[in-house]
């Protein structure tokens, strides 16, 4: 049973949720968090004690093979043994790919255990918004719907979070020049990220060798207190754009080959210990191909067999934002996120190949898509023909429509319509039949997309 | 031929400071006027006193670092360049390097080229502002040049404080600028301008695009006019900001 305070916590949560989804003031994603953490400031480590005392005794089955956090207080009366078989708590942080990586990583995890992880999906990876998904998965008496988990979690909240609720396994993805504006540099967003693995004593570690500033957390870190993971993918080309590119080749655990990329999707094979795997990624560019190893490798660490990995990976069908199909005024448009330079350039890279295609590109630049537009000029936007139709949109419409001026894309082309849905009817209507519409919107933008 | 050179561009490469060359290079070959863009990396062998015009962007801790101990084997050389009146735009981290001093994020004080009379420091306990100065900018140019307006986006921690002689580029309507307290942005000594400007700040501040060109053009002894160009998208973007 739960302290009286966290379920009061719990309830009034729900019931703000309930309420903001009623008067229509939003999805009601971080709120309710906020809310129970007020009444409740120590909310997340009673989840936390929920989740670790399933893993505890599930550990003590597999003869303790992992440490147990620090923390945890356990009174083994208190606990009813989980009859499931497999147990695992991963967590996600880094720059790119969270989103995509932790989408795919719960498709497997469901695949292994025909249950729903725990989930942020909603792209709510703040204190206060994982907060509100825990009590969204929990029901009124404070129990949790399941006992394994999958969180994307903000860089520069990852030690806050990790400080109460520590993970069996944490994926680093990668760490590219996104919001620089919020944390000052790359070399910054490193070090929340190893404060934050190091509350996390007993984890796995699991790290993208390919990004020298990801490698490097495992020589920062002290290594009797972590078992680490590592995966690289092996491909003729490399993702441009990539300030921390390593040009050496590590040893890893898991190697992806990518076989063959194709506009939307990519044959690629996992290979681990002597076992390989060929499967058809059904997800654009190189930049997936990353996301897709990364929760595969995530995976086998929580002891999955390959053919589970390659079933939940079939499973995932995008995410928020990504390669979303979207419908306004009857015109389909295929819709990606797009929020720095890396990303946007691997975008690009996969549009480009498609000569029919006519562009709405929405860059908002409130808080949450980065308030500094420079990274428009990091991403390769040279790589779009120069007649291709741009229709320009969001709060730096004018900015984007002098990258792609730069970009020696015709001017005449060009549309700049700072409103959103003017620009869409704009798009919509300028349409020719045999031509296909892509919606590049930065986050905030496709929020407002959202609600058209 | 006009002659531009990119500084250390695989250390100092944050903030989409290439768009500062790709402005450059554009209004010149808009204008079909010649020139070349060479990059100058760590130990390279080419002379600065080959070029009109050099940039310099600015870069991580680690990168500005490597960076340092480079330039300062090319002190005299850079500083030859700016006293004949070679046209050069620093920033950032680059403005911070060609100063007197700055202090590095660990709190040690490093020597600068002291090409700029200006000393960069942490923001002191007492000051108004503790965090990252980070922000879109407008500020009016002490230029005499039209439109008399600058926008940008600014992100630094370091403050720099300009000796007294020194004359500011900017007056700042909104922002912090060099430091946060005496509203003042930038700094021109002959015909090099340092700021604090990402944005990229020369596309949409031709007019300061255009400055930079015409005192690298009369440098470099070319008789060259610089022919108007259509800018109705520039102008939008600089205005997007004001």
């Amino acid at each position: 049973m739960a302290p009286w305070l966290d379920l009061v916590a719990i309830n009034t949560a729900k019931l703000a949720k309930v309420l903001i989804r009623l008067l229509r003031l939003g999805e009601g994603t971080a709120l309710p968090g906020r809310v129970a953490l007020a009444i409740s400031p120590k909310l997340l480590h009673y989840f936390s004690r929920e989740l670790s005392l399933s893993r505890k005794a599930h550990m003590q089955g597999l003869g303790a093979r992992r440490a147990c956090p620090k923390f945890v207080q356990t009174n083994e009366d208190e606990y009813n043994a989980a009859d499931e078989s497999f147990q695992a708590g991963s967590m996600v942080t880094g720059t790119n790919g969270k989103t995509t990586t932790s989408g795919i990583l719960k498709e497997i995890y469901k695949a292994a255990t025909k249950q729903d992880p725990i989930s942020n999906e909603m792209g709510a990876n703040l204190y206060y918004g994982i907060v509100a998904e825990l009590i969204n998965s929990s029901n009124l008496g404070g129990k949790l719907k399941s006992n394994n988990y999958v969180l994307e979690v903000d860089e520069a909240a990852f030690p806050e979070i990790s400080k109460e609720l520590v993970p069996s396994s944490i994926l680093v993805t990668n760490l590219f020049r996104d919001q620089l504006d919020r944390f000052g540099e790359i070399d910054t967003t490193q070090k929340l990220i190893v404060k934050g693995i190091k509350h996390c004593v007993g984890s796995t570690i699991v790290l993208n060798a390919d990004d020298t500033k990801v490698f490097e957390i495992k020589g920062l870190l002290n290594k009797q207190d972590f078992k680490f993971f590592s995966f690289r993918v092996e491909s003729a080309s490399k993702i441009s754009n990539l300030d921390s590119l390593t040009t050496e080749q590590h040893e890893t655990d898991l190697v992806t080959e990518l076989i063959k990329n194709k506009i939307g999707s990519s044959r690629i094979k996992l290979n681990y210990q002597g076992q390989s795997i060929e499967l058809e990624l059904k997800l654009p560019g190189l930049y997936n191909v990353y996301n897709a190893s990364a929760a595969a490798a995530t995976a086998i660490v929580a002891g999955i067999d390959l053919e589970t990995i390659k079933q939940g990976i079939a499973n995932y069908h995008g995410n928020f934002g990504r390669a979303e199909l979207k419908e306004f005024n009857g015109v389909q448009f295929t819709s990606f996120l797009i929020k720095n330079p890396t990303g946007a350039t691997e975008v690009l890279k996969d549009l480009a190949q498609d000569p029919q295609a006519k562009y709405l590109i929405a860059i908002n630049d409130n808080y949450a898509d980065g308030r500094d537009v420079s990274w428009l000029w990091d991403a390769e936007f040279e790589r779009l023909k120069t007649e291709s139709t741009i229709v320009c949109s969001g709060s730096r419409a004018a900015d984007m429509a002098l990258r792609l001026k730069y970009a020696g894309i015709n001017p005449q082309q060009i549309s700049i319509e700072n409103n959103l849905k003017k620009a869409v009817k704009l798009a919509t209507s300028s349409k020719k039949a045999n031509e296909k519409l892509y919606l590049l919107p930065t986050y905030t933008a496709l929020l407002e997309l959202n609600k058209i | 031929m006009l002659k531009i050179a990119h500084l250390y561009p695989k250390q100092l490469n944050l903030y989409g400071d290439g768009g500062n060359i790709m402005a450059l290079s554009k209004r010149l070959e808009w204008r079909g006027i010649d020139f070349l863009v060479d990059q100058i990396d760590l130990d390279d062998e080419k002379k600065i006193a080959d070029y009109h015009l050099f940039f310099i962007g600015g870069g991580q801790d680690s990168g500005q670092e490597l960076v340092a101990f480079d330039l300062l084997k090319r002190k005299k050389e850079l500083s030859d360049f700016i006293e004949a009146g070679g046209a050069a735009l620093a920033i950032c981290g680059g403005y911070q390097l060609l100063g007197k001093s700055y202090e590095t994020s660990d709190g040690s004080i490093m020597q600068g080229l002291g090409i700029l009379d200006c000393e960069t420091r942490a923001p002191s306990s007492t000051a108004k502002f503790q965090d990252r100065l980070i922000g879109n900018v407008v500020a009016e140019l002490l230029l005499d040049i039209e439109p008399k307006t600058l926008v940008g986006f600014e992100n630094h921690s370091g403050r720099t404080y300009l000796g007294e002689g020194a004359k500011p580029l900017a007056k700042v309507i909104k922002g912090y600028g060099n430091n946060g307290e005496d509203g003042y942005e930038g700094l021109i000594y002959k015909n090099l301008i340092g700021t604090y400007l990402h944005g990229s700040v020369l596309p949409k501040n031709p007019h300061l695009t255009d400055e930079l060109l015409r005192r690298a053009i009369a440098f470099a002894g070319l008789e060259l006019e610089l022919k108007l160009l259509d800018d109705q998208i520039e102008t939008r973007a600089h205005e997007a900001l004001l």
